[in-house]
């Protein structure tokens, strides 16, 4: 019995490393299948179909592309759930109350520094640059995020005392804590809804050989 | 995750529909007129029969509304399962 015991424990141990983080993170794990469905789909597609795609901009051979964008993206949802786990949702409140100025420098930079990566980058048009876009804000966002750490780290140790707290500053924290995950999950929602739409649409149009024809009639 | 199921199937359900009445009011107004808007509201449930009538009067079969109805009912399968899993 105990036997049993311990081997239910064991398969519930190894109730694999990658399921518990997959079902502890799925908002970030549903992001990130996302974009590399989006990015690994989407290049192929247009590859196949003969048309212009980063893998001719940087003279990559499309094996190389198979391998390296499912790793790249693999690597990237462990960094991301691992950073991740370093806080809980309390924890990251806590810090962001203690490092106000360094919080408020860093979005500040942030907000400021936006604009020029994303004009820097080749978003493309429609539905297809609304997704670009929204990978580069995440991307930025989540390296801005490190950087917060750092200095937050850095701070910790040359200021051991917390020097200021300001009660407004608490309560935009508080408030960004309330309002963020469900705007977030609005916004990626959106983005995956429209893109199944096309994706239906262009399906459709393709299954049945839509032409327009009732559309042009009105 | 099942909050942004929902909210996916939601967006695919509402946007089919509205789709579905913009089609719809874009028939009536091209058919009757000012007046045709304003019975497309009214009679907003004729929403079942008016491709037969669309088939009859324009004499071509109304593909993007069945198109859009089957984009609404995926998002409703997905908002559903979405939460039966609550």
């Amino acid at each position: 019995m105990e036997q049993e015991i311990i081997q239910v424990e064991k398969v519930e141990k190894k109730e694999n490393f990658f399921l518990k983080r997959i079902r502890k993170y799925q908002v970030l794990t549903f992001t990130l299948s996302f974009l590399f469905l989006y990015r690994f789909v989407g290049t192929l597609i247009f590859y196949f179909a003969g048309k212009k795609t980063f893998i001719e901009n940087y003279g990559l051979s499309i094996t190389v592309f198979l391998i390296i964008i499912p790793a790249v993206y693999f690597l990237q949802w462990l960094i991301a759930t691992w950073v991740a786990s370093k806080y809980t949702q309390e924890s990251l409140k806590e810090k962001f109350y203690c490092h106000p100025i360094a919080s408020i420098i860093l979005f500040i930079s942030y907000l400021t520094d936006l604009p020029y990566r994303l004009s820097e980058s080749d978003l493309g048009g429609g539905l297809f640059k609304m997704i670009n876009a929204f990978e580069i804000i995440i991307y930025y966002a989540f390296i801005s995020f490190l950087w917060w750490m750092l200095v937050c780290w850095i701070s910790k140790k040359v200021w051991r005392k917390q020097k200021f707290e300001w009660s407004w500053y608490k309560k935009i924290i508080d408030k960004i804590f309330v309002f963020f995950p469900p705007i977030y999950k609005f916004i990626l929602g959106l983005m995956v809804a429209l893109l199944i739409f096309l994706l239906l649409f262009v399906l459709f149009v393709g299954v049945f050989h839509y032409s327009g024809s009732d559309l042009k009639k009105l | 995750m099942r909050s942004i199921g929902k909210i996916i199937g939601y967006i695919l359900w509402i946007g089919g529909g509205l789709l579905m009445f913009v089609f719809w009011l874009s028939a009536m107004s091209h058919w009757l007129g000012f007046l045709g808007t304003i019975l497309a509201f009214v009679l907003s449930p004729g929403f079942v029969i008016f491709p037969i009538i669309f088939w009859i009067v324009e004499g071509v079969f109304p593909t993007f509304y069945f198109l859009v109805w089957g984009i609404g009912i995926v998002g409703l399968v997905i908002a559903g399962l979405s939460s039966s899993n609550d």
